[in-house]
């Protein structure tokens, strides 16, 4: 199905016509596959995460339709959302670490991660305002849910939600704006 | 849910909610278009992020190898179509993916390490002590659970690669070595014993201890 393009897929993916599932892996599952890796840290385990998530999607009527705007990146969110359930799965089996996830931390802890290796996103996140900019790392890198980051940074929940919102907002402007200079 | 979403589309799109929470926001896109659009524009702000990790370890062993399995499945392949795309593998792939492989080892290791480091230190049920040495000895500290299930040991110079050994019944344990991790170099132990009392190494010289009290 070579020449076909994004759209001409994504509008197949919607209608199931059965060319478009196949395509999918063909176009995108190295992407796919690194989504699920980066949470899970396995690869056997994010090909497996991957071969769920597209199956389940696609027993899904209308999981995705194009007024989503675009499949790759629909796509991308589904696969990584599949690991971090996987991956919360897991650490809900360590008490410690559940128990520790409800309690607060010393906010100097929460810096950008060395592993945010990627400059493009490093100096993107150093821009964000530092508040905007903890709340991001922790939801992203530590897959930490809104209810987690609100305990671990003492701040109300609809804060939380706020800093998380912008911070991605704004980390998206700015890492645009990098790539059109 | 009836209200729109708003912000939980950027929350959505980062992972940071929580499965029931996922499941009613899904079912409430299947009925709201302006909802699902707004959710779209949040899932492609979060595949810059996406992108920008794939692309660190675009070359890696892992996922070409990942990829390759997926590409197989999908192609009967001749045996001298096979032959050739292992020789091409072979000759591409050793060099840059054992690099970058190593390096996709070492940031994911970084990054489970950071998350049981900022988890654990959450649980304030830990202490903390300080290296002791000679004037030369390196500065650093180790933070541990009351308990001895976790220590991480804390070096203030990241250009020395120390062993951190276990001293116990005048035998130095050899525990693993310091890794640079920004300004510092850190290790990160979990172990089911109360280690009380720790060395940094240099070589097989000890440039600092430290006495732990549980």
């Amino acid at each position: 199905m070579e020449g076909r393009s994004d759209e001409d897929l994504a509008r197949a993916f919607a209608s199931h016509e059965a060319w478009a599932f196949d395509e999918v892996y063909t176009r995108w599952s190295p992407l796919l596959i690194s989504a699920a890796y980066h949470v899970l840290g396995n690869t056997d385990d994010a090909r497996d995460c991957l071969q769920d998530a597209l199956t389940r999607l696609w027993r899904t009527p209308g999981a995705y339709t194009p007024a989503r705007g675009s499949l790759r990146a629909f796509l991308a969110v589904c696969v990584r959302n599949a690991a971090i359930s996987q991956q919360r799965s897991i650490r809900r089996r360590n008490a410690l670490i559940d128990r520790a996830a409800l309690e607060p931390i010393v906010h100097d802890e929460i810096v950008i991660p060395d592993f945010v290796e990627n400059e493009r996103v490093r100096s993107a996140l150093t821009s964000l305002p530092e508040d905007h900019r903890r709340a991001l790392v922790l939801a992203y890198y530590h897959q930490k849910t809104h209810t987690e980051i609100a305990a671990l940074l003492e701040a109300p929940l609809g804060t939380i939600k706020s800093r998380i919102s912008h911070g991605l907002r704004k980390l998206a402007l700015a890492m645009n704006t990098q790539a059109n200079t | 849910m009836t209200a729109h979403i708003d912000e939980l589309a950027d929350l959505y799109a980062l992972g940071a909610l929580d499965d029931d929470e996922r499941a009613h926001l899904d079912a409430h896109l299947a009925l709201c278009d302006i909802c699902t659009a707004r959710v779209g524009e949040a899932e492609a702000a979060a595949l810059l992020l996406i992108e920008a990790e794939s692309q660190l370890e675009a070359n890696s062993h892992a996922t070409s190898r990942a990829s390759n399995v997926v590409a197989l499945r999908k192609h009967q392949f001749s045996l001298r179509e096979f032959a050739l795309a292992v020789a091409a593998a072979l000759i591409i792939g050793i060099i840059p993916t054992s690099y970058f492989g190593v390096q996709m080892m070492h940031m994911s290791q970084s990054m489970r390490t950071q998350n049981q480091l900022v988890t654990r230190l959450a649980s304030n049920d830990y202490r903390r002590v300080a290296f002791a040495g000679d004037a030369n000895a390196p500065s650093g500290h180790v933070m541990y659970a009351n308990d001895g299930s976790w220590y991480y040991i804390v070096v203030d110079d990241p250009s020395r690669p120390l062993r951190v050994a276990w001293q116990h019944n005048g035998i130095d344990h050899i525990l693993g070595t310091v890794a640079k991790n920004g300004h510092q170099a850190v290790l990160y132990l979990a172990q089911s014993s109360k280690m009380d009392s720790l060395a940094l190494m240099d070589g097989t010289s000890i440039v600092a201890s430290a006495k732990l009290a549980f």
